[in-house]
């Protein structure tokens, strides 16, 4: 259980970010710690140095006045030996190394003669430095050695305990510099490592609340306008994008299950009634089978048209795009509608003017064709009989513009911002056939071309229906 | 001689109605359910026409597809999917097969596709006749020009394609979507009445001003061409 426990601890992102933390913060002091020791330990060493040098020339000073007794004198006095923590010794060796004179000030016996001669090898530089270790560490000395005039050497030495102790202090503190440093930098990373995580901890909270299934949950922001902020933002209006189509699913599921329940349950019933019949006679039964068949030919249709758009909205049937001429796709709906249009004594033209040039576009042939003559449909549908419907093409500002122009009722203002919605249909348009769908693939045909489709319109005069499109 | 035709498709409902459609129609069938007794049949007997659907259990109709055309098997195949995605008919027709026919279809349409598969496969070029003729309707093809009963009709160009096609496939309904395709090269539904107004317009010049209706309306389904 507690290991379990640890386990899934460890494997959190702030954990991680917490040791990986703390990791680099004693990596960092480690180094900084030895910097510093190096430096102090140097500096140390050198005040050593400086303070040996000046007494030598101390000791210089009293043995050119009084010889190796006045030296003597002075260091056994005994007042020396409380002036200083550290204790000095000196000696005098001559040619032979032989140890002439021997003296520690306050006549201390800390110093160990054998350790100190032997500690020291050929002299033939004027000056030089020596450390000799002794077994306590205290106790190590540090050593000038001069070389005389008279091919003498005098050396004088001095224990290094007071350097141990600043430096034993320095260590100690260190430590303690250390451990503060771990609970301080441990706690700001648990804090840190919360503070960051929390948008990401509120964001999978958020999507645990809806994948149980409530839509409503959103991300709260903290309103740092920082990356994480903008995470939560952008998750928000996806989560609220994916709404709305959810919603405008659900509406149009809604209203085509509504508008198949009529035609379907008029056909269910029309079989149902002729199959209580006694007795049917073939002519009723192919009757009856020849209107069920038209019945679900119709529902087919409009479920076709649904599915069209969603294929093209959902842009799960890619564009199959190729160099398409406008004029030859113009007159393609025209031929296909000519007819249509023959028996309204209706005449659809393509204007001259475009004709001049020719004009190609790189699209989805069959789906633009699937969009113009959608359109031309709809002309044909709300055009007064005795009218022309006018087809125009042209190029402007680095797009194809495709005009379609009727001389029908026009749409009314109130309806104008409505048609484009599926499943709308206009209050005059309510006699017509078909469920409303025809202009929102239009729509979106267009849109998935990155293209626009807009309509003019003046009541009473006319519609013209504009696609632009990339050219 | 009776063709043989083997449907492969494992919707029973489906099933039933294409077999019995075809029986009704003179054919010979055989079925399977699935890929791996189609492939048995396939191996084990010679066929005039595969009616194949996509979705298989098993092996799936189109690997199936590619294993048929890859034994040198030369029969025509007709697709059959509940997809309408381009990329599957195109990756179909890639494969060998010869036609594609998306559901829900009219019975009609498939037996059209069938018979113009058959017809195919039998004579690949056929010989291009300069006259056609139906009862006391005579098509000139050279001079594009029609007569019945001796008396000229001038037919519109459209009007004259759906008749032409009509007179190649007499006796047989024919189906508003073959008519879009093989008229006005639509292989995708318009929604719109094109057809019974082109149609109609052909009546009015065929059959308005005599006795014998040649043109009829089977309710559903499509036209037929057909002296009662």
């Amino acid at each position: 259980m507690f290991l379990e426990r640890i386990k899934n601890l460890s494997r959190q992102v702030s954990v991680k970010m917490t040791l990986w933390n703390l990791f680099f913060l004693v990596l960092s002091l480690c180094f900084l710690f030895l910097v510093f020791y190096y430096l102090y330990a140097q500096s140390l060493e050198n005040k050593d140095h400086e303070i040996l040098e000046a007494k030598f020339k101390e000791y210089n000073a009293i043995y050119r006045m009084g010889g190796m007794k006045a030296l003597n004198d002075f260091m056994r006095s005994p007042e020396i030996s409380f002036k200083e923590t550290a204790k000095f010794f000196v000696r005098i060796e001559d040619r032979d190394h032989n140890t002439t004179f021997f003296q520690a000030e306050g006549n201390s016996s800390i110093f160990n003669l054998k350790e100190i001669e032997h500690g020291l090898y050929d002299l033939n530089e004027k000056k030089i430095w020596y450390y000799i270790k002794t077994k306590r560490s205290e106790d190590d000395l540090e050593v000038l050695s001069i070389k005389t005039k008279t091919n003498e050497y005098l050396q004088i030495g001095k224990t290094v305990d007071d350097r141990d102790e600043l430096i034993s202090r320095f260590e100690k503190t260190f430590v303690e510099l250390i451990f503060v440093a771990l609970i301080l930098g441990g706690l700001g990373g648990v804090f840190l490592s919360n503070r960051v995580l929390r948008p990401i901890r509120e964001l999978i909270a958020t999507l645990k609340t809806i994948s149980k299934g409530n839509e409503e949950a959103r991300v709260p922001l903290s309103g740092n306008k920082d990356e994480l902020d903008e995470l939560s933002l952008l998750f928000n209006q996806m989560l609220d994008r994916i709404k709305n189509s959810n919603l405008g699913m659900r509406q149009t599921l809604d209203t085509v299950a509504h508008e198949l329940r009529t035609p379907l349950t008029s056909i269910r019933g029309l079989a149902e009634v002729n199959l209580q019949k006694k007795v049917i006679s073939d002519q009723d039964a192919r009757l009856v089978l020849e209107d069920c068949i038209e019945g679900i030919d119709e529902i087919l249709s409009e479920f076709k048209m649904m599915t069209d758009i969603t294929e093209v909205e959902s842009g799960l049937q890619n564009l199959r795009k190729e160099e398409v001429d406008l004029e030859s796709i113009c007159q393609d709906i025209i031929d296909l509608y000519e007819i249509v249009a023959e028996q309204k004594e209706i005449t659809i033209t393509l204007e001259e003017s475009s004709l001049k040039d020719r004009l190609t576009i790189f699209v989805d042939r069959k789906k633009i064709r699937q969009a113009l003559a959608n359109l031309i449909d709809n002309a044909i549908k709300y055009s007064p009989e005795n009218s022309e419907i006018r087809v125009s093409y042209y190029r402007h500002n680095q797009q194809a513009v495709i005009r379609i122009t009727d001389q029908g009722m026009g749409i009314n203002s109130s309806e104008l911002p409505h048609i484009w919605k599926r499943l709308y249909r206009g209050e005059s348009s309510r006699t017509q056939k078909g469920i409303g769908l025809g202009l929102s693939l239009v729509k979106s045909i267009v849109e998935a071309h990155n293209g626009s489709v807009d309509v003019e319109t003046t009541e009473g005069k006319g519609s013209s229906f504009v696609i632009r499109l990339p050219c | 001689m009776k063709m043989k035709a083997l449907i492969i498709e494992d919707d029973l409902k489906i099933l039933e109605v294409l077999n019995l459609g075809l029986k009704t129609e003179g054919f010979e069938v055989d079925q399977a359910m699935d890929g791996n007794s189609a492939w048995t049949k396939l191996k084990n007997n010679t066929y005039d026409i595969i009616i194949l659907d996509v979705m298989l259990p098993e092996i799936d109709g189109l690997t199936l597809l590619g294993k048929i055309r890859e034994e040198k098997i030369k029969t025509p195949v007709l697709i059959l999917s509940a997809k309408i995605s381009l990329e599957d008919r195109v990756a179909g027709l890639q494969l060998g097969g010869d036609d594609y026919l998306v559901k829900p279809f009219a019975f009609a349409e498939l037996l059209a596709r069938v018979q113009a598969l058959l017809r195919r496969s039998i004579t690949p070029t056929q010989p291009e006749e300069n006259r056609l003729s139906y009862s006391d309707l005579v098509m000139d093809l050279e001079k594009r020009e029609v007569f019945r009963q001796g008396k000229k009709i001038s037919l519109q160009v459209k009007e004259f394609s759906l008749l032409d096609y009509f007179m190649r496939n007499p006796e047989k309904v024919i189906t508003k979507s073959l008519i879009l395709e093989k008229v006005w090269g639509y292989d995708f539904d318009p929604q719109t009445n094109v057809v019974d107004v082109l149609v109609c317009r052909l009546r009015n010049k065929v059959d308005k001003d005599f006795t014998d209706k040649l043109i009829q309306t089977h309710r559903g389904v499509g036209y037929v061409l057909r002296k009662d």
